[in-house]
């Protein structure tokens, strides 16, 4: 009902809006009417006076003039000139509003396609399903077993005779240069397959004090066994060994390192001791492969120094962006002197293998060259393991505690940091009372170790009660009688002990490798027989010349070789500060090793 | 009861006195062979590293094995010299020596270091330390003493090097005539690595009634045994191999060490040394992989593959087995694996492998049962997952590669 009063309130209201509307429309429209009007009726009323006539009314404006004009001509007789003003007229244009708009919707059609949709033909066939059950037991399975028919061997020998000259007659000195014979290496690439890591127990990690202080009485080459026909430190963990990694001049090494770890920070450290000790600087150049560190006068300049190049390719990404003429292109930077090492190196076992693929696939004979190629998977090793070899690379030096899980890397680092600690605070300790005759050329690492066996020998006459126990208190010109460093004698130690005319001998085999040892035991053979001859190495150089130092030692022991000398090899042991005799360092090293390589076929 | 095997004249493997002749004729004669070899080797390997000249001025009478037969920078074609190094790894520097001598004659010597090969490189004396200590360990368990076969002594031998080629001559003979390949007690002890029972048993006719004697002088075991109520299945199918360290396992290594040395074909130069010295002594040493291939492609066809039910088996390859009761539930192929691994495909492969039906293990050693019998292939323990059964096959061509 309510809506009804509402529907009709609204409708009469719209009514009465209209009908407003309507006479609003209307009034305006005979407004206007007269509007146009009237303007013609005011021409009408101007032009009245012309015909004599007087307006009733008075009029404002030309009636008002009029008017004084008729009362002052009566008496004055004055003429008044009559001013006729017209009145404006004003013309309209009518003109048409447009008021037509289209709100009409513009009309799209669409396709729509016809569709025929054919009824389903089903076709069923007609099987029985086969609901027997086999119950029936098979014949007797028979293998056939082959008569095998071997046949005795047939042996054809040939009798020749071996050549069992040997020529040593000097020849007469060459005229032409071109008549030496050139003989060529044949290189064979060697791909070193993964080691399987394995398992055992870990053992407890063994404690320097179980190798003995130095003794000049006590032999350093006896009392000892080879336990593991491991002979290389390199290869037992990288599967190359290090007469490998030694020999090429150009090399490419593609190194494959465990996720999540760092074992190239401990190859670089051994590779870049043999270049050193290939008369190289043993520096590395750390590149990517992005062609704003590809400068090649700069990796000329680098390479000529004798340094080693190492690019990390972190993802095969960033080898997909480069072709294979890129790779050629910077390799070819490298090795365009026919020299250089460079070391690939990546966590992601793709990217190891596309690099593998890349390298191999290179046209070395169109560069001109042919550099070894080797292969290194690294292998994770248990915490324990890891420790154990880097402390023996870095004679036992005390580490800070390591969390279990530290990498390889972080411990290499520290490992050397404490080393190089180690022996400078000894130089340090030594250096107001004892400064030690150097060379100009001589390394670093020598004069440490100078002052290292000058410490050892100071130590065993303060055992001995031969000296007083606080450095301040060493008469220090006396000791200087007794233990000299670089003495003016032939050969020339670098410290000679005068109580047990001992010969100290440190050689870092720099720039001649193992061969350095054999000439100066061969000096002492020739000029001083029957000398104490103690040569000492750092623990690395034990671990590059494993094999070289075992055989030697055992000719010693066997007498087979420097019968005529008594020859004693010692190295580091920097947690007590003492030098351990060789055959105890190996000892210790071959128990690593051969738990390395255990299980190896 | 006869079968083939028990009619070969001179083959009584049911017999342990034969098995101590067998002894006697064939191992004891490797191992005084092997012995004098590595004594010159001792004789030597003392001045690795160290200059010649010492040899010169102490042991003049080594210096042809280092340096006999070095001519202008390289060697002659019968150099006493190059076969000291392909032999056992031991050498001077050919350009070295000529260079020191033609400038200083003799007193360059003191330049030149005697070297030793890498590890790898000595494949010889690899397999001569190999065949000596497996032979000693034979003669030890057997209670035979060495040989008393006629060779030249150590002493011998540097004094007159040129006898170092009888030594070879008689490493080699005995070599081959020791092999699978040719001796009918050697392919027993091939026969009985890894194979089932039943296999045995239907080749050697007289196990059965002297297994025990047997078993106990050569050190033979069951290895694994399958689970099943049927006496008689389980007996079958039990598999047989060997005891660790004794007498038949250590002939099966001498084999292993002998197919994987004198495997000339192998795409790497991995055994150049040992052919290049025998050449010394004949013009074509027996290819004694190759051989045993052979034999067993004439007598069982190419080994392609077998069909076990539906399944497909590679008996080339090499197979990790998981076995419940006599079901293979699991057995992906470890060759393929491992072929494919570090490869995109890897995971679809591994996946695939994993997921394959499970086969009889019953009609598994059947159709497999001639391979292991003629050694081509083998049953163990894995070496990984020690509950499961690893197969390996193409052994006379893979030991190349077990052996490094």
């Amino acid at each position: 009902m309510n809506e009804q009063r509402d529907e009709t309130k609204r409708k009469s209201k719209y009514h009465r809006e209209r009908k407003g509307r309507a006479r609003r429309e209307e009034r305006a429209s005979h407004h206007s009417t007269h509007a146009t009007q009237e303007p013609k009726t005011e021409k009408l009323r101007s032009h009245t006076p012309k015909e004599g006539k007087v307006p009733q009314e008075p009029s404002e404006g030309i009636d008002h003039i009029s008017k004084l004009a008729v009362q002052v001509n009566e008496p004055y007789k004055v003429t008044i000139p009559k001013v006729l003003i017209s009145t404006p007229t004003i013309e309209y244009d009518l003109i048409k509003m447009d008021t037509e708009y289209s709100i009409q919707k513009k009309k799209q059609r669409v396709q729509v396609p016809t569709i025929k949709i054919n009824a389903p033909i089903l076709e069923f066939q007609r099987i029985s399903v086969d609901s027997n059950v086999t119950m029936t037991k098979k014949a007797r399975r028979f293998i056939k077993i082959p008569r095998i028919r071997l046949h005795a061997p047939v042996f054809v020998f040939q009798d020749k005779t071996l050549d069992l000259v040997v020529d040593i007659s000097p020849n007469p000195p060459l005229s032409d240069i071109s008549q030496l014979p050139i003989i060529q290496a044949k290189k064979t690439q060697r791909v070193i397959q993964p080691i399987s890591v394995p398992k055992h127990e870990t053992r407890p990690l063994e404690t320097t004090q179980e190798t003995e202080a130095v003794s000049l009485s006590e032999t350093g080459s006896s009392n000892w066994i080879i336990e593991t026909e491991t002979e290389d430190f390199i290869k037992a963990l990288f599967g190359v060994s290090s007469q490998e990694l030694r020999e090429p001049n150009a090399a490419i090494i593609l190194f494959k390192d465990v996720r999540d770890e760092g074992y190239i920070h401990l190859f670089e450290k051994l590779l870049l001791r043999l270049q050193r000790e290939k008369g190289k600087t043993g520096k590395v150049k750390k590149l990517t492969l992005s062609d704003e560190d590809w400068n090649k006068e700069e990796i000329e300049k680098w390479l000529d120094e004798g340094g080693i190049i190492f690019i990390e390719v972190a993802n095969r990404e960033i080898l997909d962006k480069l072709t294979k003429r890129d790779i050629a292109d910077r390799l070819w930077a490298i090795f365009s002197k026919g020299d250089g090492t460079v070391v690939f190196h990546t966590k992601d076992d793709d990217t190891f293998y596309a690099i593998n693929e890349l390298v191999q696939e290179l046209n070395w004979n169109k560069l001109g060259l042919k550099p070894e190629i080797f292969k290194i998977l690294a292998r994770e090793l248990p915490f324990e393991e890891k420790l154990r070899i880097i402390e023996h690379v870095y004679g036992f030096v005390s580490l800070p505690d390591l969390m279990p899980g530290s990498k390889v890397s972080w411990i290499v680092n520290t490992a050397e940091k404490q080393y190089l600690k180690a022996l400078k605070r000894i130089m340090h300790k030594y250096e107001p009372f004892f400064p030690v005759r150097a060379s100009d050329d001589e390394s670093t690492e020598h004069v440490l170790a100078k002052y290292f066996i000058i410490h050892t020998l100071i130590k065993r006459l303060q055992r001995e009660g031969k000296l007083p126990s606080r450095l301040q208190d060493v008469e220090w010109d006396k000791v200087r009688t007794i233990i000299e460093t670089e003495p003016e004698s032939y050969p020339r130690p670098d410290v000679l002990y005068k109580p047990k005319e001992a010969y100290f001998e440190f050689e870092t085999l720099f720039g001649e490798s193992f061969r350095k040892i054999t000439n100066k035991l061969d000096e002492y053979a020739r000029a001083k027989p029957g000398a104490k001859v103690r040569i000492v190495v750092e623990p690395i150089t034990v671990l590059l010349h494993l094999h070289e130092f075992k055989h030697q030692i055992a000719g010693i022991k066997k007498g087979k070789l420097y019968s005529n000398l008594n020859v004693e090899y010692y190295t580091f042991n920097l947690s007590t500060g003492e030098l351990v005799p060789l055959g105890k360092f190996i000892e210790s090293l071959s128990r690593v090793l051969a738990e390395l390589t255990e299980g190896e076929p | 009861m006869c079968g083939y095997y028990e009619s070969i004249s001179g083959f009584r493997y049911w017999d342990v006195k034969a098995w101590k002749q067998y002894i006697q004729q064939n191992i004891a004669p490797l191992y005084s062979i092997t012995t004098t070899l590595l004594e010159v080797r001792d004789e030597l390997a003392p001045y690795t590293g160290n200059s010649f000249g010492v040899i010169t001025n102490s042991r003049r009478e080594l210096l042809p094995f280092l340096a006999g037969g070095i001519k202008d920078g390289d060697y002659s074609k019968y150099s006493l010299a190059k076969l000291t190094r392909l032999i056992y790894g031991l050498y001077v520097d050919p350009r070295e020596f000529s260079s020191a001598v033609s400038s200083l004659g003799e007193e360059g010597l003191s330049e030149v270091v005697v070297k030793a090969e890498e590890k790898e490189s000595s494949v010889f004396l690899r397999l001569i330390s190999g065949l000596n200590r497996l032979s000693g360990n034979v003669l030890e368990l057997a209670d035979i003493g060495p040989s008393e076969i006629s060779i030249p002594s150590s002493g011998e031998i540097i004094k007159q090097p040129e006898k170092i080629l009888d030594v070879l001559k008689e490493f080699y003979r005995f070599s081959i005539s020791f092999s699978a390949n040719h001796n009918y007690y050697t392919f027993f002890i091939v026969s009985t690595r890894g194979t089932h029972w039943k296999a045995l048993r239907e080749g050697y006719h007289k196990l059965e009634e002297n297994l025990d004697e047997i078993k106990e002088f050569l050190g033979l075991e069951e290895i694994f045994i399958p689970e099943t109520g049927k006496e008689d299945v389980q007996r079958d199918y039990t598999i047989w191999s060997h005891s660790r360290g004794e007498i038949a396992e250590s002939i099966y290594s001498m084999q292993i060490g002998l197919w994987g040395r004198f495997n000339f074909e192998v795409e790497t130069e991995i055994n150049k040394p040992i052919e290049d010295a025998l050449r010394y002594i004949t013009k074509n040493p027996e290819d004694l992989a190759k051989g045993h291939i052979r034999l067993v492609k004439d007598a069982l066809g190419d080994p392609r593959e077998i069909h076990i039910g539906n399944e497909r088996f590679y008996p080339k390859d090499s197979y990790d087995l998981k076995i419940e009761g006599l079901w293979i539930t699991d057995w992906p192929n470890e060759t393929l694996i491992s072929s494919v691994s570090a490869t995109s495909a890897a995971r679809d492969v591994l996946k695939r492998e994993h997921s394959k039906p499970k086969l009889s293990f019953i009609e598994f050693l059947d159709q497999l049962g001639p391979y292991l019998f003629t050694g081509y292939g083998e049953i163990s323990r894995h070496p990984k997952h020690k509950e499961h059964l690893k197969y390996y096959g193409n052994i006379p061509m893979n030991a190349v590669w077990w052996l490094g």
